[in-house]
């Protein structure tokens, strides 16, 4: 599209940050690029002109203090990821990791806080629902003591909400209680319901229609030359049970 | 007046014909169609182009079938 005379400016939400600086490098594309929800790794921040969409890090610290609130003395938990290579994703579990230790930057937690990533973690789903319930049936099957799970994207709730509340069902009194905590991003799909039954304690949510909104608006600023600033956050909507019929914004 | 109105129907036909002037192209590139995520994007976009149909520019939605095609996506780019 970069090549094509009717593209003036282009807004991407790059799955691989590496292999779209890549492309973008090798485009030689004079127009102007921003990403839009995922960003590009910060050395590559200059091939892009601004950033629009959620605040990754925030969402990811908010997904971690739902799960400190809960178990204030720390244990043990899981992250759930999407794709290695999603900076989004990374920079959600920076912050998760960062809530829950009290540091900065921890690639894994070991203790510190309170906190420790049991073996298997974190899980790598490539955005797949199906994948990343298998996969914490694996990871509670293995550390049936767990306390917590980050789920840094909605996919397994909103891509697998059958299978998620068939694990999830026989757990809903110690999530109820707070015993055991579900932490996860995204009220996409069946999310906010998932909430409503009790088979999440949190939800952080984005707003993807405001992203897509928006998007045009600043790409014809770029495109005026006129001064956008870097980054352009959207908001996040945060549900839990007790919140479900107020939580997104309208 | 049978040639004139033979004409008046020629030209109107040819109006018809032409295409619609090209809009300039906002492109929004994302991960993969098969997320709902993405799709309320593309709801975003399209709210814009409803409310901006006399705009020059055109909000234009793609990406690949699958969010798992990374190639697929630096391809479209």
């Amino acid at each position: 599209m970069l090549g094509k005379a009717d593209t003036v400016a282009m807004d991407i939400s790059p799955s691989n940050a590496k292999l779209i600086a890549q492309t973008i490098k090798t485009s030689g594309a004079t127009i102007p690029i921003m990403t839009l929800d995922a960003d590009l790794a910060v050395e590559d921040a200059a091939l892009r002109k601004t950033y629009l969409g959620t605040d990754n890090y925030l969402m990811g610290y908010r997904i971690g203090e739902y799960i400190k609130e809960k178990k204030p003395n720390g244990g043990t938990v899981c992250t759930i990821q999407g794709n290695p290579g999603a900076d989004n994703i990374l920079r959600r579990a920076h912050g998760t990791r960062d809530a829950l230790s009290g540091q900065n930057g921890l690639p894994a937690l070991k203790g510190e806080g309170g906190w420790t990533e049991v073996d298997g973690c974190p899980v790598f789903t490539n955005d797949d629902g199906a994948k990343g319930v298998q996969a914490m049936t694996d990871i509670l099957a293995a550390n049936p003591k767990l306390d917590a799970f980050a789920i840094e994207g909605g996919w397994p709730l909103f891509g697998a909400p059958q299978p998620y509340r068939d694990l999830f069902k026989p757990m809903a009194d110690k999530i109820a209680s707070g015993e055991f905590v579900i932490s996860a991003a995204d009220t996409i799909g069946d999310e906010v319901a998932i909430a409503r039954e009790g088979l999440v304690t949190a939800l952080v949510g984005q707003r993807p229609f405001e992203m897509g909104y928006k998007a045009p608006s600043v790409m014809i600023d770029l495109i005026e030359g006129k001064a956008v600033a870097d980054p352009v956050f959207t908001g996040l909507d945060e549900c839990t049970k007790d919140t479900v019929d107020t939580c997104i914004q309208k | 007046m049978k040639t004139l109105s033979l004409m008046v129907a020629a030209v109107a036909l040819a109006l018809s014909a032409s295409p619609a002037l090209a809009k300039k192209q906002l492109v929004i590139v994302v991960k993969g169609l098969d997320n709902p995520f993405f799709e309320a994007i593309n709801q975003g976009c399209q709210k814009w182009n409803a409310e901006n149909a006399n705009s020059e520019y055109e909000c234009f939605y793609t990406g690949p079938a699958s969010t798992s095609d990374e190639a697929g996506e630096a391809q479209i780019v």
